[in-house]
């Protein structure tokens, strides 16, 4: 028999015996995530098969999708949650983005997490496993703590070489999409390595993790190193942690090597997340929307990327700029800098810290004619809003680059 | 006579229940707005014991479960793709939805509006006289006959699952994906430290 990779590894941990890809295995969870559009599915399918969950200070429920509520609906589906939460003695958490938090507060390295949200994956960048599931697969977790899984094979995805100036890990993953698609890694996991995984902290490895969602994958994860500890050390909650690897005869459904010198800044073309190109063969388009948000791109990294280009200089006329903190930390660390200030005085509307326009609910909803420029996840048709509006996907670096324009932009021009 | 619904690749839960217009817990509401921007005649159209008949990476996008309860309201009787995303199938499987994985010629040559009928093991299109053999995993099939995993769950436990060991989530049809690109200095290699 071969050698496990890392998320078998993980997987056969939580399952009390030894798995590889192809099993069907139930493995005990460590957390379990929900929020105000999944949980509230997830209350009435719980209700038919327990009556308490099975440990709620590992059920972490967060409105995010839609908060503060923008309309009644809305507010009615939190306010069945908040009486649900309330009854098990789940506090709602109400501080940004589910996986962003998740990230700062609670997940640790080789933990598995089932949450209710397809952008899980976001959490691989902390070396968690942390898998998308519906809202009935919440239900069984939050009552019996546990998930049936078939155990994934792996892509391998190396690193090596060193981003130019203007390209980032955005950029990465949307090369990635473009060369594997939007389907090229369903039901698989892909683990990050290589040479170069050491020089991407944390949260620019969740910006990869984040989108391989979009790909398909399971999860995308990063196996936990020095740059985890130092992420878990400056969140004030370090523990030491066993540095799991996947073994050196574990067998990879694919191995892919990527030279990130070859990167260029990227962008996905509606409606497709796999129609990437460079920003210099769109850059011109005339668009009508900047947005600076969701839980691939807006952590305080992100925004001082946008902050140096930006800084000092005015938006396009007539632009909607809309930045959106991903948590209630990045947007007191971006208050603090004066990064939220500075974005203000540009003319940007600051949204608090959650999901935002990234899913068309609220704070954003894009019209017929928009196009949008947008460091979120994905670009499909409606998504947003109307089904005509255009979202072109991008790094932050990129998006503010365009908010200067009020067109698509090359980010390189303004790092000299 | 029961019709085919034909949809192309990549049909993502966005189309199939837009997250403007979900914002209910009520099943009959969501069997309304099923695909309500991308086809708004379906849902009107649309009866019990339908098929749905779509291409590749059918239910790619979000987790939301809506995607599946709005199908499952309005009755069909199946699902048929050349491939699914993996919540979406997860949510069919745990629902007791039966998602069919047909060949890629089968799902060409459907048509809209075309009679399909699933006839002892095979899968009819009965305006084609196209013919495919209907294979349902264990754990679905298991799930299906118990009414979804919840009812499954009110007289087992989880662990029973794993009985069926091997029949999970499908495996992804071979060929799948653009495949390994050669561009921008990337190299590729396959099961690469294998000993």
């Amino acid at each position: 028999m071969s050698g496990q990779t890392l998320a078998q590894k993980i997987l056969s941990a939580h399952a009390g015996r030894p798995l590889n890809a192809g099993d069907l295995a139930v493995v005990n969870v460590d957390y379990v995530l929900a929020h105000d559009t999944t949980c509230a599915w997830a209350i009435e399918p719980f209700q038919q098969i327990a009556t308490q969950v099975f440990d709620p200070a590992k059920i972490k429920i967060f409105f995010d999708h839609a908060y503060p509520a923008p309309s009644a609906a809305a507010a009615g589906l939190q306010s069945k949650i908040r009486k649900f939460a309330s009854a098990q003695g789940i506090p709602i958490i109400t501080d940004g983005v589910c996986h962003q938090v998740m990230a700062e507060r609670f997940l640790e390295p080789n933990t598995v997490l089932a949450g209710a949200d397809s952008h899980t994956p976001t959490g691989g960048g902390t070396g968690a496993l942390c898998m998308g599931f519906g809202s009935t697969d919440a239900a069984v977790a939050m009552a019996t703590g546990k998930i049936w899984t078939r155990v994934p094979g792996t892509i391998r995805i190396n690193l090596e070489g060193k981003l130019h100036a203007g390209a980032y890990p955005k950029d990465v993953i949307l090369s990635i999409a473009k060369d594997l698609s939007a389907e090229g890694a369903n039901y698989k996991v892909v683990e990050f390595g290589g040479s170069a995984i050491s020089t991407f902290d944390v949260p620019s490895r969740m910006t990869l993790t984040n989108m391989c969602a979009e790909i398909g994958a399971k999860t995308g994860i990063v196996p936990a190193d020095d740059r985890t500890a130092e992420y878990l050390k400056r969140q004030g909650r370090y523990h030491p942690f066993e540095r799991l690897r996947s073994d050196e005869d574990a067998q990879f459904e694919q191995v892919l090597t990527y030279d990130l010198s070859k990167i260029e800044p990227t962008v996905a073309c509606p409606p497709d997340i796999d129609k990437d190109v460079p920003v210099t063969s769109v850059a011109g388009t005339p668009i009508t929307q900047v947005f600076l948000g969701s839980c691939t791109n807006c952590r305080i990294e992100d925004l001082e990327v946008a902050y140096k280009i930006l800084k000092g200089k005015k938006i396009a006329p007539g632009l909607k700029f809309i930045v959106t903190p991903a948590s209630r930390q990045v947007y007191e660390q971006a208050l603090e800098r004066g990064y939220l200030s500075e974005f203000s005085r540009m003319g940007a509307v600051l949204a608090p810290p959650g999901c935002g326009a990234c899913l068309g609910r609220h704070m954003g909803v894009l019209d017929d004619d928009d196009v949008c420029v947008s460091t979120s996840n994905r670009n499909f048709t409606g998504r947003m809003g109307s089904p005509k509006a255009k979202i072109y996907l991008a790094s932050p670096a990129t998006a503010a680059a365009s908010a200067l324009e009020g067109k698509l932009a090359d980010p390189r021009k303004y790092l000299k | 006579m029961t019709r085919v619904w034909k949809f192309s690749d990549a049909i993502n839960t966005d189309l199939i229940t837009p997250g403007r217009y979900n914002m209910t817990t009520d099943m009959a509401e969501l069997g309304r707005i099923a695909f309500i921007e991308h086809r708004p005649e379906y849902a009107k159209g649309v009866k019990s014991g339908d098929f749905l008949v779509a291409g590749r990476n059918f239910g790619c996008g979000s987790s939301r479960e809506t995607a599946v309860y709005a199908l499952k309201a309005n009755g069909v009787t199946a699902l048929v793709a050349k491939s699914y995303a993996r919540i979406f199938y997860r949510n069919c499987i745990n629902n007791g939805v039966m998602a069919l994985v047909a060949p890629a010629d089968f799902v060409d040559r459907t048509q809209d509006g075309d009679e399909m009928a699933i006839e002892g093991d095979r899968l009819v299109n009965r305006t084609r006289k196209l013919s495919t053999p209907v294979s349902i995993p264990p754990l679905m099939q298991k799930l299906r006959q118990t009414g979804g995993i919840l009812n499954f769950l009110k007289t087992h436990k989880i662990e029973e699952l794993e009985s069926d060991a091997g029949t999970g989530e499908a495996e992804l049809p071979a060929g799948v994906g653009k495949g390994p690109a050669t561009k921008r200095g990337l190299k590729v290699g396959r099961k690469k430290r294998q000993s």
